[in-house]
């Protein structure tokens, strides 16, 4: 429980990064991007804390949305994304980038130090 | 089936948990918010999630929409106490539609108390110089102002329904109550001046048709002492004005000298009803100030307030030594020492002269 919770502390800061990647091929409605992120690996990303994303996104113009008629069941609110979206999302990718590779190259060397040390 | 409908039901009430949460949101932001809220927790069950706690979702909710959850949380409590505001005041809403339809009143009371010529007092309860209009239009307009309230809000609870009932019945006590009381302290002079000429004018109002009618002269009822005087100047050259200035008559008479003279000589009040002789004058005679205060009731014979010329006065049935203390502005101290009384015992019956004495204001 602890953990997930951690974990999803660090998925706060790139739930607007995920959620634009996840939305960035396929157009898609809110359960869509939960089922997107979780099949890629984030099992215990907050099913709300999406659906809020989204809305802010959208009202930052970054998404549009369109809704869909379903023949079974009630109609659908797809998000799509915009032009701006997807340059905030090239921006986002960037940083996310520098910021991985850093913290990894932290985390290698430091775990090497450790390791010779032990030696 | 039977695994469904627990399900969906569960759904159902998590998702108007939820809604209740956001409840003190901008509409259309709720809308937003919680599109499709009931098919994405259902496609999530679907694939083996839990339900949510419905805070929990609220709050990561608004926490990734970028809302203040903190801020909402005390806007919630204030909404929450608006709510019940609400709610009380529209058990109160008949309160509401008596008030609005006395307040009606009020104004045209108000509006036609302008057009008449009595202008000094403004009349609570009175429309074009009756009472009984007034409250006739009075209900006509509760009935309609109900009616309103009531086709605004078709349901209604039986509280307010009998709040309702409630405040129509007080509405009609309160209404007569002013209405009664307004007869008797009527403080429209025109009508009361009318009235009181009413008796027997019609046969010298023949005899001093040539006079000038003061009715017709601008804002005759709030007439200055002065401008009295110069109306009447016009006729007291002629029989009839030499005969009132003989019975000492003067322009400016008020009311209760007025009812004084009817009690002396019929005859005389009848002439000087149709000389429209008695202007009522409140505020401009600066000899009947004291009296100014108090209205006089409906004609009450005897009733002046300042001592007599001669300092005498016949007793009537029911005076009592404070009631004529009362009336002319002196002690019962005062009273009883100008008569040589020792104790208000001594008071003699009806149809005794005693002496007034002047008030101590004029000494």
């Amino acid at each position: 429980m602890r953990e997930t919770t951690e974990k999803s502390q660090l998925l706060k800061g790139v739930l607007d990064l995920l959620v634009l990647v996840a939305l960035s091929n396929a157009d898609g409605y809110g359960y869509d991007v939960v089922r997107r992120l979780r099949d890629g690996g984030l099992q215990e990303i907050a099913e709300a804390s999406v659906y809020g994303t989204l809305r802010r996104l959208f009202s930052d113009g970054l998404l549009s949305s369109y809704v869909v008629p379903s023949d079974e069941g009630p109609h659908r609110k797809y998000y799509a994304i915009t032009q701006r979206g997807s340059q905030h999302l090239d921006r986002l990718t960037m940083n996310w980038q520098e910021f991985s590779g850093a913290v990894e190259q932290i985390l290698v060397s430091q775990s090497d130090a450790h390791n010779k040390e032990e030696k | 089936m039977d695994k469904e409908n627990p399900v969906k039901k569960e759904i159902a009430e998590f998702a108007a948990k939820v809604r209740e949460e956001l409840q003190h949101l901008d509409a259309e932001l709720i809308a937003e918010l919680v599109s499709d809220l009931e098919a994405n927790v259902a496609a999530s069950v679907d694939d083996g999630g839990p339900i949510p706690d419905a805070s929990e979702y609220v709050a990561e909710l608004l926490t990734a929409a970028g809302l203040d959850v903190a801020v909402s949380r005390r806007k919630k409590r204030l909404n929450v106490v608006h709510a019940r505001v609400r709610k009380q005041l529209k058990g109160l809403a008949p309160m509401w539609w008596f008030v609005r339809a006395f307040i009606a009143v009020v104004i045209l009371s108000a509006i036609s108390s302008n057009t008449s010529s009595n202008g000094s007092r403004f009349p609570l309860f009175r429309i074009f110089g009756s009472s009984w209009t007034a409250l006739v239009l009075f209900v006509l307009l509760l009935w309609a102002s109900v009616y309103l309230g009531r086709q605004q809000r078709p349901k209604h609870t039986s509280v307010s329904e009998l709040l309702g009932v409630g405040s129509i019945i007080v509405g009609l006590v309160v209404g007569f109550y002013l209405a009664d009381k307004d007869f008797n302290v009527s403080r429209d002079w025109a009508a009361q001046y009318k009235k009181f000429c009413a008796d027997g004018l019609q046969e010298t109002a023949n005899q001093f048709k040539d006079l000038p009618d003061f009715s017709t002269l601008p804002n005759v009822m709030g007439m200055t002492a002065s401008e009295a005087e110069t109306a009447i100047s016009k006729w007291s050259n002629d029989t009839a004005g030499m005969m009132f200035q003989q019975a000492d008559i003067k322009p400016m008479m008020d009311y209760e000298d007025a009812v004084a003279v009817r009690q002396d000589s019929p005859q005389l009040h009848d002439q000087m009803c149709a000389a429209r002789v008695i202007i009522p004058v409140w505020f401009e005679n600066p000899s009947r100030e004291s009296s100014s205060t108090s209205l006089p009731n409906v004609i009450q014979p005897g009733a002046t307030s300042l001592p007599p010329e001669d300092g005498l006065y016949v007793i009537q049935q029911g005076d009592s030594p404070q009631s004529i203390a009362l009336r002319f502005g002196i002690t019962v101290a005062e009273l009883l020492e100008s008569n040589g009384w020792e104790t208000a015992t001594q008071f003699p019956y009806p149809d005794t002269v005693i002496k007034i004495p002047a008030p101590a204001s004029n000494r």
